[in-house]
């Protein structure tokens, strides 16, 4: 695939800059495999508005751009039954026992994309800071007849109208091998005081979100999980880049730093930052604080990426899974394993006591 | 004609929102979308005294021809009595 324009494109879809490359070697495989590629990372819409930036007669092929066209509308669409549904629920919570949910990642951050509507949005994610309010709005939408599945670690899932809703009573997990347990209840109550929680209107829905700094916790924690486990796509990279240009003004950078030293991520979050300075291109002043970011190398991520896409829905690499249950098991260690070395020097302590707690837990259910 | 449920009306876009709250989510579960001239009407319907008065006020509104304005209404309103959003104060209206 020609990477180079990809991530040109990539990079002038989220910063709405002009693209500064050569499209005259540019074949038609190429553009098959660059759309092939923006539909595995879910940012097909931004690197389709881009397009507008390519001189005419370096244009896709006529039927690969109506496609790619159709493409990205059905994002915008998809998006708006979204922001619908966000309406709906927030007006009805709050309309019939008084609960204004806390609205984290998807919907939160678009809303900082140039076109909001071309971040594709896979769910809509509820967090409830008590638990009683959380099992409070879980019985209130299975009231509206919807039916509302509980998993094992506080959340719950339910489908209104084909739209996947979940509902948190917890936002990270931590597996620290000592102190998982203090950490959430830390995080949990940093979350209720020192301003933790703003009032936001989003796309007419009245919310609340998570402070900039524990927004960027939570995006930074959410990428971690995913790169350990399934995969990450660019999606989620290009989410906290433009958080964090968005929000750079009002970042409290020495408060970020103790939230990020806090819970094992401020090495993790550093590497995840340079990356999007060097890869994505996102203003250098637009980090939080000074970071040498040109010290890291990125050719682990930027082959994970590639690999894995969107949470490793489309890693080609899962095929070789074998079927068996200590086949499929010793695959996923092997698999976790490889990530950890790789990444795991940025959260050691967080890794690799996830890990162990992985390799305990599939003991367990092998015996 | 009156509203006779409780709703809330949300802007989301170019579209508008109504949410069924208090005794209409009892029996409505629904989520109802109105775009221009059905959002119109729902905020008229209960200030005009008949049909006639309300053709009135969308043809000082939108640039349309009677005929489409009163067809559009008519079964724009019949949509609203069926799903018992609206009822009758008075013969006709």
């Amino acid at each position: 695939m020609n990477e180079k324009i990809f991530y040109s494109l990539l990079r002038s879809g989220l910063w709405q800059r002009p693209l500064e490359i050569d499209f005259t070697d540019v074949t038609v495989k190429d553009w098959e495999q660059i759309l092939q590629f923006s539909i595995k990372q879910t940012v097909e819409a931004i690197v389709f508005d881009a397009l507008k930036y390519v001189p005419l007669n370096y244009q896709p092929p006529q039927k690969l751009f109506q496609y790619w066209e159709y493409l990205s509308q059905s994002v915008v669409k998809n998006n708006h039954k979204h922001r619908l549904l966000l309406n709906y629920i927030t007006t009805r919570l709050q309309a019939d026992i008084d609960l204004i949910p806390v609205l984290v990642k998807g919907l939160a951050i678009a809303e900082y994309y140039p076109t909001p509507e071309l971040r594709v949005s896979g769910d809509i994610d509820l967090f409830y800071i008590n638990e009683d309010d959380y099992d409070k709005a879980n019985r209130q939408i299975s009231s509206w007849g919807i039916h509302v599945e509980e998993g094992d670690l506080k959340e719950s899932l339910c489908h209104i109208n084909g739209i996947p809703v979940e509902n948190h009573s917890e936002l990270i997990k931590f597996h620290h091998i000592l102190f998982a347990h203090n950490l959430e209840k830390k995080f949990h109550n940093i979350i209720k005081k020192d301003e933790g929680i703003i009032s936001k209107n989003i796309c007419g829905a009245d919310c609340k979100v998570l402070s900039p700094e524990l927004t960027i916790v939570h995006l930074v924690s959410h990428i971690h999980k995913h790169l350990l486990n399934e995969g990450i796509g660019l999606r989620q990279l290009s989410d906290i880049a433009i958080f964090l240009h968005a929000n750079n003004k009002i970042i409290n950078p020495e408060k970020l730093i103790s939230l990020l030293r806090t819970f094992g991520f401020y090495r993790f979050a550093n590497y995840i930052f340079s990356f999007c300075v060097s890869e994505l291109k996102m203003p250098m002043s637009s980090l939080p604080y000074y970071i040498n970011y040109e010290k890291y190398d990125f050719t682990d991520l930027l082959s994970e990426i590639a690999m894995t896409g969107n949470l490793g829905l489309k890693d080609e690499r899962y095929l070789q899974r074998p079927e068996d249950k200590i086949g499929s098991k010793m695959f996923t260690a092997r698999r976790a394993l490889s990530n950890i070395r790789k990444f795991g020097k940025y959260s050691p302590w967080e890794s690799w006591s996830w890990f162990i707690r992985l390799f305990v837990l599939r003991i367990g259910q092998m015996g | 004609m009156k509203i006779i449920k409780q709703y809330i009306k949300r802007n989301v876009a170019d579209e508008t929102l109504l949410v069924p709250v208090g005794d209409s989510s009892k029996d409505f579960n629904g989520m109802i979308t109105l775009r221009g001239i059905g959002e119109f009407i729902w905020d008229n319907i209960e200030n005009v005294s008949s049909f006639e008065a309300l053709v009135t006020k969308i043809l000082d509104e939108y640039d349309i021809d009677e005929e489409t304005a009163k067809s559009d209404s008519k079964e724009f309103i019949s949509c609203l009595l069926k799903a018992g959003m609206v009822a009758y104060t008075q013969d006709n209206w």
